[in-house]
């Protein structure tokens, strides 16, 4: 009751003080002064760093590290994407303004020539020479047949190991080691499918050791102990038998006692045969026809070759039809004219 | 000079290229002779444009007009020539019902009735064969040859021919129709008599011996046995019993019809290095010998074809120890599994025992229709009524059914065959 | 009503679009807008140029389908023969009888013309094609009846048959013809049979076009009740 008084009392005394009327304003009569609309602050967009380039400007200052694609840092015009129909941006692969693709893989826009030879000189007093004499890839591996390789790994993480680092593989060619032909049999047969036969190359990798320093200790003898193992001869090495064989060996097979069989036969009928032409004889039979004298004849060595090229490089036109002149050699089954 | 040297060079690659333009226009005309001697199928990739191709296809019919000549009347096998390659000789309709009634394949059969007669082509692995078979030395043992080939190139066929050449000169046939049949379409399985661990097949065994019979009949009145042979306690062929008499056994005597197909082959082969007569031994598809059948015996295992009594005759017919005959066979592709037909070559289908048991063999290669051949056959076909399309009956036609059937003969027949 | 917004996005879609599409239409059975062209099958005309004004030049052309060919032996109507007699998809199985029943029928003609006398030789028909073709056109009926419903009742109405129908009708009565016959006679010489029977104006097939001209025949008297 004394606050109600005490305001009434202070607008008399106001009202005194004004001597203006009070009028009286009815709402909703008088437009109401308008707001002033709230613009967010937009940000001014500069035009692309790109137009303002010269053609003649370092590179290397503009891009020094690696860095995401920046469509108006980079100067020359540059498409990705895929379109699947004529409607997707008319039919255009995009540009790279907003390009999320050219952003999501790699670029190698810091690694230009320009880039690399400034790191080239950078590194340069760190280096010695290359070595003389090791100019051709053909001369570092004839002195440098072994390659050990090594990897060290360094993650921004609380933990500077990494159990990665310990691998170590070892790449030698197996020409350059000196194997016979059962040592080279032997080997590829321990080795399985370590060997790579187009590249010749057997590739050795362990981890199984906790440090990387034993574990290139033992590849080393891993390597050792292969190259040993094969040169070496088991007692059960002799019980290989046919089916063990990795090619046809035609000195080892029945092919070869039935040949000399045959020819054997043919030379007791020719021997008695006399009323055939000289011509219908084979001529090339020696008098004494022994297992020895028929090894001998190249007649039988042809044949014999043929037969390994055929079971071991496969039958093809060239195989086969070597194989089918080498009999008829043997036989003396005559070739019709052509 | 630029040009004659462009003009050589072009020549002789093999795939010609032909750039129509102002500096080579020469060359064209010159290239345009030089291939049209050609044959016209031979797929030219030098023409940018199909229009162009056309164009040249009837301009070239156009200047030929020349007759093929598909047929020879040189009907006797022995008498075929290189001149005769590729051309169609008619086997005689009593030659046919002796030889080959019963073996040849049912299409050919066919086709026997639809053309009203039986027409064989002249290739050159028969003539090849026939060199062999006329200058060999037949003191010394027997020559195998293998006839291969890829499926429906035409070995059967080739195989005809050559038993057909050498029952002309008298020869005794010793001919296997298909070995195959008798690893899963056999009537009846016995144990074989002669040997407790060998299989006979009786029935397959008199078919066998009947065709046999029909083939050789006039050569076998003449042919009695050199020894005895015992078939029962009671029962046995005396030495000097003609073969058909023993025949005669076997087809009456299911039972011991297998038995009698090795006494038979073993008479053959030592009458034959006697010098009495000739032998072809012609084996269709042998590399069934080296498979299995589907015959299981007690432990459930499949019995290999090689302890069936009839294949282990057969085998002793094909191994050179006996003389004055020749072995030909014949491998197919086509007994073996779909995922087992990687090549139609000897070695891979006889497997490591057929090859080393037939080795050393010369194999003859059965090639696909080469360019003469294909023509002729089309104009057989034709003049048969077999290619009733008036367009196939076009140079244009008959380019197309060629490249369909990729020079096959089987695929051509059987291209040409709804047509 | 959704579908109804779709259908008028879909058109107002194509009409703003620079190149015609292949936009999902509401014509029964085709893929293709009313724009796509069929492909050219005849070699002769493949082999000449295209005039300027051809619509070739501007407008786009359907794929062609795996049985059309440029081949000599290529006819429509057997292929349209071939995929009525096709079941279950099986193209292969189905091509395959029909070229075994056009052997067939070949070896039958050629037998008879060997065993004909030379007067009557150069009658026979060899070409399976056309014996096919007239087998057809053998079968085909001029009228079928439909049923038109007036003043509640529905009578069978003898009403001309348009070309489509009547190569449809043919054909199916040809292969259901076939179907009837025994089972353990195979399709292929089924099919021969058959179509030799309709080229000589005999058989099932012919009979019920024959039959169905004779119901016509008898309706006679309601065709118009068609207007």
């Amino acid at each position: 009751m004394s606050v109600l008084h005490k305001k009434q009392a202070q607008t008399i005394t106001d009202d005194q003080q004004d001597e203006e009327f009070r009028t009286f304003e009815i709402p909703g009569l008088k437009a109401k002064e308008e707001r002033k609309k709230m613009r967010r602050r937009t940000k001014k967009v500069h035009p692309p760093r790109h137009l303002r380039m010269r053609t003649d400007q370092e590179w290397i200052n503009v891009w020094p590290t690696a860095s995401t694609f920046k469509w108006s840092a980079v100067p020359f015009p540059v498409r990705q994407g895929f379109v699947k129909t004529q409607t997707e941006n008319e039919g255009v692969i995009p540009g790279k303004y907003a390009n999320a693709e050219l952003m999501k893989i790699p670029n190698f826009l810091h690694l230009t020539p320009g880039h690399i030879k400034k790191h080239c000189q950078a590194i340069k007093k760190f280096c010695t020479a290359w070595p003389r004499g090791l100019e051709t890839d053909e001369s570092c591996e004839k002195y440098f047949p072994l390659e050990v390789v090594e990897s060290d790994y360094c993650v921004s993480g609380p933990s500077i190991r990494d159990p990665r680092a310990r691998q170590v593989t070892v790449k030698v060619k197996l020409s350059k080691l000196d194997l016979d032909y059962h040592a080279r049999d032997k080997m590829l047969r321990l080795v399985g499918n370590k060997y790579n036969h187009e590249t010749d190359e057997l590739t050795l990798t362990t981890d199984r050791c906790p440090l990387k320093k034993q574990n290139h200790d033992y590849a080393m003898y891993l390597l050792t102990a292969l190259y040993h193992e094969s040169w070496a001869r088991e007692p059960w090495e002799a019980e290989k038998t046919e089916a063990d064989m990795e090619r046809y060996f035609w000195d080892q097979s029945k092919s070869k006692s039935g040949i000399i069989s045959l020819l054997t036969r043919i030379k007791n009928i020719d021997k008695t045969s006399h009323s055939e032409p000289d011509a219908r004889l084979i001529p090339y039979l020696p008098e004494d026809v022994t297992e020895e004298t028929l090894l001998l004849l190249p007649e039988l060595q042809t044949y014999k070759e043929a037969v390994e090229d055929l079971i071991n490089e496969g039958e093809n036109h060239t195989t086969v039809m070597n194989y089918k002149n080498s009999v008829k050699k043997l036989l003396n089954i005559k070739t019709p004219p052509s | 000079m630029k040009v004659a040297v462009v003009l050589k060079a072009c020549c002789q690659t093999v795939c010609v290229r032909r750039h129509i333009c102002g500096q080579l226009a020469a060359c064209h005309s010159a290239l345009q002779l030089h291939n049209e001697r050609r044959p016209l199928y031979h797929s030219r990739k030098y023409s940018t444009s199909l229009a162009e191709q056309f164009k040249l296809a009837t301009d070239s019919k156009q200047k030929q007009h020349l007759k093929t000549i598909f047929r020879t009347e040189e009907t006797d096998p022995t008498k075929h020539t290189d001149v005769h390659e590729g051309l169609f000789y008619t086997v005689s309709s009593e030659d046919v019902k002796r030889l080959f009634q019963k073996s040849l394949p049912p299409i050919f059969n066919k086709q026997i009735t639809t053309f009203q007669e039986a027409c064989l082509m002249v290739r050159e692995p028969a003539l090849e064969l026939f060199h062999y078979i006329n200058h060999f030395n037949y003191n010394h043992p027997v020559p195998r040859f293998m006839l291969y080939g890829k499926r429906g190139s035409g070995k059967t066929m080739t195989l005809f021919h050559i038993i057909h050449h050498c029952a002309q000169k008298d020869w005794v046939i010793v001919h296997v129709p298909w070995p195959a049949f008798w690893l899963n379409h056999y009537k009846e399985v016995s144990v074989s008599a002669h040997s407790a661990h060998r299989v006979d097949l009786p029935y397959e065994a008199s078919d066998w011996l009947q065709h046999f019979c029909t083939q050789n009949f006039d050569l076998l009145k003449d042919i009695k046995t050199t020894q005895t042979y015992k078939w029962t306690k009671r029962e046995s062929a005396a030495e000097g019993t003609p073969l058909l008499e023993l025949i005669d056994f076997g087809l009456n005597r299911v039972k011991f019809a297998a038995d009698c197909v090795g006494a038979l082959l073993r008479e053959i082969r030592v009458q034959a290095s006697d010098n009495k007569f000739r032998v072809l031994v012609a084996v269709e598809c042998v590399n069934a010998f080296w498979k299995d059948t589907t015959i299981r015996t007690e432990s459930r295992d499949f019995v290999p074809a090689e302890k069936l009594s009839l294949v282990h005759n057969f085998k002793k017919m094909l191994r050179s120890d006996w003389t004055n005959g020749i072995a030909l066979c014949t491998v197919d592709v086509s007994i073996n599994l779909l995922h087992e037909r990687h090549t139609h070559t000897p070695h891979f289908l006889l497997g490591k025992k057929g090859f080393e048991f037939l080795d050393p063999f010369i194999p003859v290669l059965v090639p696909e229709y080469s360019d003469k051949e294909v023509f002729s056959c089309l104009e057989y076909y034709i003049d048969r009524k077999w290619i009733q399309n008036p367009k196939g009956k076009t140079d244009e036609g008959k380019k197309e059914l060629i490249y369909l059937s990729d020079k096959n003969p089987h695929a051509l027949n059987r291209m040409c065959a709804p047509w | 009503m959704a579908s109804w917004c779709v259908r008028r996005y879909l058109l107002k879609h194509t009409l703003s679009s620079k190149v015609a599409l292949p936009v999902l239409q509401t014509v029964r059975g085709s893929i293709y807008s009313p724009k796509y062209l069929d492909p050219t099958v005849s070699k002769e005309e493949l082999s000449q140029p295209l005039k300027d004004d051809d619509p070739r030049k501007f407008q786009p052309i359907k794929a062609a389908r795996t049985e059309e060919t440029t081949l000599f032996f290529h006819d429509p109507l057997l292929q349209k023969f071939t995929n009525m007699m096709m079941q279950k998809g099986k193209k292969t199985l189905a091509k395959d009888i029909i070229e075994k029943a056009f052997e067939n029928i070949k070896r039958i003609q050629i037998e008879n013309y060997h065993k004909a006398a030379d007067e009557v030789k150069q009658d026979i028909e060899l070409d399976p094609l056309k014996i096919f073709h007239q087998a057809v056109d053998n079968c085909k009926p001029i009228l079928v009846l439909t049923k038109i419903q007036k003043g509640g009742v529905r009578y069978e109405v003898p009403i001309p048959c348009g070309d489509s129908n009547q190569r449809f009708r043919a054909m199916k009565w040809i292969i259901e013809s076939c179907r009837d016959k025994e089972r353990t006679v195979h399709m292929e010489n089924k099919l021969a049979w058959e179509l030799l029977d309709a080229y000589k104006n005999e058989g099932r097939s012919v009979k019920r076009k024959q039959d169905l001209l004779r119901m016509c025949e008898a309706n006679k008297a309601y065709a118009h009740y068609r207007w």
